[in-house]
């Protein structure tokens, strides 16, 4: 998964489920796009190498927190669609929770603004 | 599908069809080679490279250039079949020795007592006796015959808890099959003693129906276990 860019090799694994999961929160997507979207998303500063996402997206559907689909794009070629479900959104709370819990934390000990869980 | 030359030319495009053929079937090859990545894992591969070829050709790049560029982006095979065989290792695992106990019970109830003096392969071949009666609507006579649907079950098993119990959402799915067949054969004994019919079952009725049984707590216990883990990870 980690490529580089500013964000150190395990905190970019550890983000990339709840990354994944908010992703697939807003709407199915697929791989291309996906690490398109952390790049934007991120400023660059979060770069996943694109053959590496795909064993964590398959990990994550045989565990049940999203599905596939094959469609055709409208290019006309197949592609594979991605979309979250019911007991990956329970999970995104979780981890949502757990994620505000550490910012929260920090941004007591650095003085800046926390966040509502 | 990844392997067609119709696919191939779809995702290649016109542009770059010509000169990229060899490369793409090279890149494909080294693919195949690697043992863990499945067909349906090396086109979802392909499809990126081609979304990833795309992009670059958009910033201006030439189709030879993009083609390097998105090969690299994707990582060299071998990484990739380590990764993907991470993945593929955890996925079997549902529970042997009661799944196998299930099979050995179902064989053995074929050669026990099963109705009055017949044994269940007996019991088995009579579907067409019971047709005539079923197709004029008799309730029981259809249950009978729609037995064989269990016994298909049973027997297709061995396939379905290899292939379909690779991720939770297959894994639930079998879980209801089972349930739902295990049911289906307590039912008909439950019919036949409310017709007044029961007496005439034997062990051999019961043992293939415990089979079935047994078939479903393997499943429930491995999903038991999946769900239970994912929970831990989570917690």
């Amino acid at each position: 998964m980690y490529s580089g860019g500013m964000l150190g090799k395990d905190m970019v694994a550890a983000s990339a489920k709840p990354l994944l999961l908010s992703i697939l929160a807003e709407g199915e997507s697929y791989g291309y796009e996906i690490i398109q979207k952390v790049r934007e998303l991120s400023g660059g500063q979060i770069e996943w190498s694109d053959g590496m996402l795909y064993p964590v997206l398959h990990r994550m559907e045989r565990d049940g927190l999203i599905a596939s689909e094959w469609k055709e794009a409208d290019t006309g070629r197949q592609r594979k669609y991605y979309f979250i479900s019911a007991g990956g959104h329970q999970i995104l709370q979780q981890e949502r929770r757990q994620w505000l819990t550490v910012h929260n934390t920090l941004a007591k000990l650095w003085a800046i603004k926390p966040v509502a869980a | 599908m990844a392997d067609s030359p119709q696919h191939s030319g779809q995702i290649m495009g016109h542009q770059t069809r010509g000169c990229m053929n060899p490369a793409l079937t090279r890149w494909r090859q080294e693919l195949a080679a690697q043992a863990g990545l499945t067909a349906e894992i090396r086109r979802e591969l392909e499809a990126h490279l081609h979304d990833c070829m795309a992009g670059f050709q958009r910033l201006g790049l030439s189709a030879e250039e993009s083609f390097q560029l998105a090969c690299q982006r994707i990582g060299q095979p071998q990484q990739l079949r380590a990764e993907f065989n991470k993945v593929m290792n955890q996925s079997s695992h549902w529970n042997p020795p009661l799944t196998v106990a299930a099979w050995a019970v179902f064989m053995v109830s074929f050669f026990l007592p099963s109705y009055t003096t017949m044994s269940g392969w007996q019991c088995a071949i009579l579907q067409h006796t019971f047709w005539p009666a079923a197709s004029q609507g008799d309730f029981l006579s259809i249950h009978y015959e729609l037995l064989l649907l269990a016994n298909l079950v049973m027997l297709a098993s061995p396939l379905l808890l290899t292939q379909f119990s690779r991720n939770v959402r297959q894994l639930q799915w079998l879980h209801h099959l089972t349930l739902a067949t295990a049911v289906f054969v307590w039912a008909f004994a439950l019919e036949l003693l409310i017709r007044g019919n029961a007496a005439g079952l034997r062990i051999g009725y019961f043992a293939w129906s415990f089979s079935f049984t047994l078939l479903y707590v393997s499943v429930r216990s491995q999903l038991s276990h999946w769900q239970s883990q994912i929970a831990c990870k989570h917690a």
